[in-house]
């Protein structure tokens, strides 16, 4: 019987891993001359890393039960502003410290609306994004901002000898995401108001503050990921970062189903991250149409979810 | 009296280890307001629950109108005749009076489509039927506590039962609202029906009720028209004759100290006014019935419910009122809740999570969490508590009732409290657990905290507390030591706040 459960168990946090695995093998094996090759990899890891820097953010936030459909708007707006900026001659380094003030800014503004307003997470995020969304296209007038100077190329396309960048501050947005989750007392209280916000009240902690916090790091993480996109593609849109809203939530969930049972975690998000990077790349290769790739990806949510026993919680 | 309408007979109830109900007989006429008393644990709601088809008794014999009937389950008890209204009513929020008396009902027609004119109408023939004035166009959020009441017993109404069994409908009415509630009961009797009446307000059972009848652990000890009655001799048939010996030991060696907290005139949330005090290393019960607001107010000292007035003195200094419980906390004030599991826990969380989670600021430096400090004096207090489980990194919800307790215990005393507040601190915990937490109870009483304790078993309320104030409709009715305390008087404090009357 305890065998049995901690088979199931073992299957609970280790089958979304197994399941990558899977994915790697699958398609190292239909195009061995394709996939497996170190530049197609590290092309996979580095088209993954603004996603990823979104996602450490939105995981922060989901941890406290909590949503965020802004995090595309708010790198939208973000790269649009800093693009901007330095079209007007601001210098690069002050550019990236206001944009990522920004991002921090209009993160407390969910946050306003949300932990301390009491507006349900998802519908004050889609307000928010809908809002940031109009403030993009206003600062653009619609139309891609060019002419950045050279040296912003840095974030999104220089490397440090062999590592990209933009790799670079993806494993640093990941290490204060993991520190701040699993080594402060800030982390403890993120996930104890996850479990259990009406425990967490009674038992002391400003679960408002907390919560407010949190989207307020995600704003600027959303911010970051701006800035890399922004110059990766050394041009912004005012909805280049549009992706961004379903792709980190879908991150996060897939995390969700690894390594700690049913709560976000850093670790399973970048697996989440990479399993969607995978697909992505994997899918182009062997030909399948992109259109059908999102089909596949929202099937693999599902799947992943209903073998994970995240969908267990049902009433009645 | 005419002919019965419900008959029952030799019901028998056991759990395993436990028997519920010995020999229950309960008889119902037509036209009626049957009381049915007794302690908690006394039976009632098992009764209820044999009748509702949600329990199967082991014999149970039951005539409905005199014909012999089986309840096997809830279709059963509904063709029978048998209604229920629980507490948590439920109504669809965002829908009229009407719309939720006809929910789950074919709703009058024309063409095809719902006729909101006849709908309206028939509700309103329902409510004047019942001699209720209610708002038939607002949805039911916008309708008083009581309002929304009358309107799920309308809808038990308008199914045309034979018997009503209300749980405390009272419960959480104003005067005013409770008013309306027996001009409903009383205007569902005049139709014919019969209402069974569960409550532990003696005054409703006396202005209401034509019959009583009485459970004592597991048994129909009295069956009484409520004439024949006083109040005096009610409480005595529901506590028995036998007066059990205050099993609290005589001798403490706990020195009680200075006066810690004193609350002065609180009001709020229902409550007051209250003032009390208690001093360090007391244990100051909070006696009183089910739904007269003790729980209430130990939410409200720790400002997880919002005061309106009253002002505070902690260690003779004035403090401001708590907003929140982590203001609270920061004055030294720890609640551990009665909902274990929904107010409680965070039940995917280790028992290490769990416990740490009050006294992360001590905890934390440069920001960082002290993991080994934490860990080591998690340890500590686990042994303290004899807590028993496979690792700290266990998960809390793998753990059993009464060392899921432990670990509350552990999170409020590594918050190092000046006043602690315990509700049901022994609910569903078993017999060896029970005393092993009234141990760590007086452990901290002993270390000098002062400690205000809520339980609805009043042997636990005897055994632990050193003085009681007693609260009935959220205000402070009695007081008295508890050295002189046996449990008739204490129950009798509870139902009218004095001794003798």
């Amino acid at each position: 019987m305890s065998k049995a459960m901690s088979g199931e168990r073992f299957f609970r946090v280790w089958g979304t891993l197994i399941g990558f695995g899977f994915l790697l093998v699958f398609f190292s094996v239909v195009r061995p001359d394709a996939f497996p090759r170190l530049s197609n990899l590290s092309n996979v890891i580095e088209q993954a890393a603004t996603l990823a820097i979104a996602s450490s953010g939105v995981t922060m936030v989901m941890i406290a039960g909590d949503f965020d459909l802004s995090v595309g708007a708010i790198a939208s707006f973000v790269g649009v502003a800093a693009a901007r900026l330095m079209v007007a001659g601001l210098g690069i380094v002050p550019t990236m410290f206001i944009a990522i003030a920004i991002g921090a800014v209009l993160g407390a503004v969910n946050g306003l609306i949300i932990a301390y307003a009491g507006v349900s997470p998802f519908i004050g995020t889609l307000a928010a994004m809908t809002s940031y969304s109009g403030l993009s296209l206003f600062v653009t007038h619609g139309t891609t901002v060019f002419g950045m100077p050279e040296a912003f190329r840095i974030p999104g396309q220089g490397s440090f000898g062999p590592i990209p960048v933009s790799i670079v501050i993806m494993i640093a947005v990941i290490a204060v995401t993991l520190l701040l989750l699993d080594y402060t007392p800030f982390g403890q209280r993120l996930y104890a108001i996850g479990g259990n916000r009406t425990a967490a009240f009674i038992a002391g902690i400003h679960t408002r503050r907390i919560r407010f916090l949190a989207f307020v790091y995600s704003g600027s993480t959303a911010a970051l990921a701006g800035i890399v996109l922004t110059s990766r593609l050394f041009s912004a849109h005012p909805q280049a970062g549009a992706p961004f809203m379903l792709n980190t939530a879908a991150a996060v969930f897939l995390g969700m189903t690894a390594f700690r049972e049913g709560q976000g975690n850093v670790f399973g998000t970048l697996l989440g991250v990479l399993i969607m990077g995978v697909l992505g790349n994997g899918l182009n290769i062997v030909g399948v149409n992109t259109y059908i790739q999102s089909v596949l990806t929202g099937a693999i949510l599902v799947l992943a979810v209903l073998l994970s026993g995240l969908s267990q919680r049902r009433d009645g | 009296m005419s002919e019965a309408i419900l008959e029952l007979h030799a019901l028998r109830k056991s759990y395993p280890g436990v028997r519920a109900l010995h020999d229950v007989s309960l008889t119902v006429h037509p036209g009626t307001v049957h009381a049915l008393v007794g302690e908690n644990g006394a039976g009632k709601s098992t009764l209820i629950k044999c009748l509702a088809g949600i329990v199967e008794p082991d014999t149970m014999q039951l005539r409905i109108c005199g014909c012999e009937t089986r309840i096997r389950n809830a279709a059963d008890s509904k063709r029978n005749g048998l209604a229920f209204i629980h507490q948590e009513r439920n109504l669809i929020e965002y829908f009229t009076a009407p719309e939720n008396v006809f929910l789950g009902r074919s709703l009058p027609k024309r063409s095809g489509f719902i006729d909101r004119n006849a709908l309206r109408e028939q509700a309103r023939a329902i409510f004047a039927d019942l001699d209720v004035a209610i708002d038939l166009d607002e949805p039911v959020r916008y309708l008083t506590t009581g309002m929304r009441a009358m309107v799920a017993i309308a809808r038990a109404f308008a199914d045309e039962a034979s018997v009503y069994f209300m749980d405390e409908p009272a419960n959480a009415l104003s005067p005013d609202e409770k008013r309306q509630l027996f001009t409903l009961v009383r205007g569902m009797i005049s139709h014919g029906r019969s209402v069974v009446y569960v409550t532990h307000n003696l005054d409703d059972v006396f202005s209401l009720s034509d019959e009583i009848t009485v459970l004592r652990e597991g048994r129909s000890v009295a069956n009484v028209r409520t004439d024949a009655i006083t109040k005096k001799h009610l409480i005595k048939t529901m506590i028995g004759e036998e007066v059990q010996r205050n099993t609290r030991p005589s001798v403490t060696a706990r020195r009680i100290g200075d006066q810690v907290l004193a609350v002065d005139g609180l009001i709020g949330s229902g409550i007051g006014p209250i003032d009390f005090t208690v001093r360090g290393g007391e244990i100051l019960g909070i006696g009183g019935l089910v739904g007269s607001g003790r729980s209430r107010l130990l939410k409200l000292l720790v400002g997880a419910a919002p005061w309106d007035r009253g002002s505070m003195l902690l260690n003779g200094r004035p403090v401001k009122i708590p907003r929140s419980p982590a203001e609270a906390m920061a004055t030294g004030i720890v609640l551990i809740p009665e909902e274990r599991r929904a107010e409680g826990l965070s039940l995917r969380q280790t028992v290490f999570e769990n416990a740490i989670l009050s006294s992360l600021g001590r905890f934390s430096r440069a920001g960082l969490l002290r993991a080994a400090a934490a860990r080591s004096e998690v340890q500590v207090t686990g042994e303290r508590v004899r807590l028993k489980t496979s690792s700290y990194d266990a998960m809390v919800n793998t753990l059993s009732g009464g060392n899921q307790q432990k670990v509350l215990f552990m999170r409020a005393v590594m918050a190092q409290p000046c006043v602690l507040l315990l509700d049901e601190p022994t609910k569903g915990v078993d017999i060896g657990a029970r005393a092993e937490i009234y141990d760590l109870v007086h452990q901290a009483a002993d270390r000098g905290v002062a400690i205000l304790i809520v339980s609805s078993d009043f042997t636990e309320m005897l055994t632990l507390a050193d003085r009681f104030i007693f609260i009935r409709d959220g205000r402070r009715i009695g007081c008295v030591d508890n050295s002189t305390l046996n449990q008739n008087d204490y129950l009798t404090m509870c139902y009218q706040g004095a001794i003798d009357e």
